[in-house]
């Protein structure tokens, strides 16, 4: 940890002797010119909007070009009730906003692969997606029709997770502009559109994981920071781990009585126990068998934290083994198995979603966003 | 030095009013150079990202929500811009203009060896994973601020972290392990 300590007080010392100290006057100049020219994009949105039950279309995808191009708002309206811990109700009045999505251009990929332009995948997937600089989550179908808003709020949304049923979403909420150590989890009923806070931490409550069995929640939270666990109404909220350094909560395990972690100096995966509260850390032949089971229950995909990393595929007793794709500075965002059982979503830093065969063919670039998570089909 | 503008200003220059939003700039412009210039080691390009920053910024503050998070939204229009230069090199690493001052110090962090080392060490590192690097040990953001200002999650960043520093961290073992005499300016 000393050592630690003194290469990042190297680094920083660089950074600071190499930064230059002032922006080129004719820099900002020639900025002003091109802006006085430039006409600002869009009317002015609400800032403080309630949360509003959108519907977006049209939604179409370029197979040519790969890119959301944009999103028309505002079709049905539908208010939705916060219950839940005593708070007060959000005012709601009918905002009606055209709202288009960012036009990116294509990414530079670093994956290895083609780009299918078509898709035929069964299922919907929730997802995060930036739209106007603020993160919501939106649900649509794999194969890339029929997006639609699930939040929309001032606040960041964020990690969603579906229960288990695939009636309910779970995700976390930044509370406060501009602080992100400042979250609370909630969760989103999908039928009635009611949205509960399951925390009124006042601090950071995030990354929710909801239990094999449904009937608890795992969370990183503050106070101090660490593994938290409560039952799935939000009760009985207690911290079982407590991080000496930067962890990631990554799932639970398949037992559900232990969840895994992820403690980035060392790659290591700990198991944590949730009611001794101890933790042990998991050889590279037990990553296998803790990987996330494919929906027919005859596989599981996990990442590999020794050797060269990377996405894996595996029998679901963690037998045969083999590398799907990339290595373990690529494959950092949460993987997840579409419902068909043969392609995964992964996504990359570049801002992109990706649907990977597990074959590894062909890989397909699905939508711009982040935390993507399969709705489980009943 | 970046002046604290108030959300007031944010507001203004939202609502169309050039004069706010050159404040605005002006009070930014100098953090955003030097954090271009440390992910891009490269002046031309660093003006350039900033530039396009700034224009993009203009053109869509109007749909910035939360005027609260202007600092972290313009610094992400910046990292995407950085993004965008680096994607224009064909090859990343090989293009890289390394950008030397005069040392301040021959001791510790300031060593030349150490300046050369992290250097090559830093040009590994893929533009997003310098983004962190630069947003974390040079503005001092913490995680969740990074996640925050780059939209990702904070495991994510935790990841380039580590992996950025394990990377600069092994450039600095490596000149340990060399003889003195073969120490010395890069090529």
């Amino acid at each position: 940890m000393t050592e630690d300590r003194s290469v990042e007080q190297r680094i920083s010392s660089w950074l600071l002797d190499e930064a230059p100290s002032q922006l080129p006057d004719r820099v900002l100049q020639t900025t002003f010119i091109e802006t006085r020219a430039t006409r600002q994009a869009r009317t002015l949105l609400p800032r403080r909007s309630p949360m509003l039950r959108f519907s977006l279309a049209p939604f179409a995808v370029g197979a040519a070009a790969m890119a959301l191009l944009a999103v028309g708002v505002a079709l049905s309206l539908r208010p939705s009730t916060t219950v839940g811990p005593p708070g007060p109700a959000p005012s709601v009045s009918p905002i009606a906003s055209e709202v288009a999505s960012p036009t990116p251009a294509l990414p530079a990929l670093s994956l290895p692969g083609e780009i299918a332009p078509a898709l035929s995948l069964p299922g919907e997937v929730a997802f995060v997606a930036t739209v106007d600089g603020n993160a919501d989550i939106f649900l649509m179908n794999a194969d890339r029709s029929n997006l639609r808003r699930l939040t929309d709020d001032p606040a960041e949304d964020l990690e969603p997770t579906w229960s288990a049923d695939g009636s309910k979403l779970f995700f976390t909420r930044r509370t406060s502009a501009g602080d992100p150590e400042r979250s609370e989890i909630h969760v989103l009923d999908i039928a009635t559109n009611v949205e509960t806070a399951l925390t009124r931490t006042g601090e950071r409550a995030a990354d929710p994981k909801l239990s094999p069995d449904g009937r608890s929640i795992a969370y990183e939270g503050s106070g101090p920071p660490g593994v938290f666990v409560m039952n799935a109404d939000g009760s009985d909220q207690r911290e079982i781990f407590t991080f000496d350094g930067y962890y990631t909560l990554l799932a639970w395990a398949p037992d559900g009585v232990s969840v895994l972690l992820r403690r980035e100096s060392t790659h290591e995966l700990i198991r944590v126990d949730i009611g001794s509260g101890k933790a042990t850390t998991i050889t590279a032949d037990m990553e296998a068998r803790l990987g996330i089971l494919s929906p027919d229950g005859s596989k599981r995909i996990f990442q590999r934290s020794t050797g060269a990393g990377g996405v894996w595929v595996a029998a679901a007793d963690g037998s045969s083994p083999r590398h799907v794709f990339g290595d373990w500075t690529s494959a950092e965002y949460p993987i997840a198995w579409l419902p068909d059982g043969a392609h995964l979503l992964l996504g990359q830093a570049d801002g992109w979603l990706y649907v990977i065969p597990i074959d590894g063919a062909t890989v397909t670039l699905w939508a711009q966003g982040t935390s993507a998570a399969p709705r489980p089909t009943r | 030095m970046e002046q604290p503008v108030g959300i007031d200003v944010v507001e203004a220059a939202q609502r169309g009013d050039h004069e706010a939003f050159e404040a605005l700039a002006t009070a930014a412009g100098d953090r955003l150079f030097a954090i271009a210039c440390l992910i891009l080691r490269d002046r031309p390009r660093a003006e350039d990202a900033v530039q396009d920053a700034l224009v993009h910024a203009w053109r869509e503050l109007p749909s910035l929500r939360d005027l609260g998070r202007f600092d972290a939204w313009l610094r992400r229009l910046l990292v995407n811009a950085c993004a965008d230069q680096g994607r224009h090199q064909r090859r990343w690493a090989s293009e890289v203009k390394v950008i030397h001052l005069e040392p301040t110090t021959e001791d510790g962090a300031g060593s030349l060896a150490d300046r050369d080392q992290l250097e090559r060490g830093f040009r590994r590192l893929k533009p997003e994973q310098r983004a962190v690097v630069v947003l974390h040990f040079y503005l001092g953001l913490p995680v969740p601020e990074i996640a925050d200002t780059l939209g990702i999650p904070a495991g994510t960043v935790k990841s380039r972290l580590h992996y950025a520093t394990s990377t600069l961290r092994a450039a600095l073992e490596a000149d340990a392990r060399e003889p003195v005499a073969a120490r010395g300016r890069m090529a």
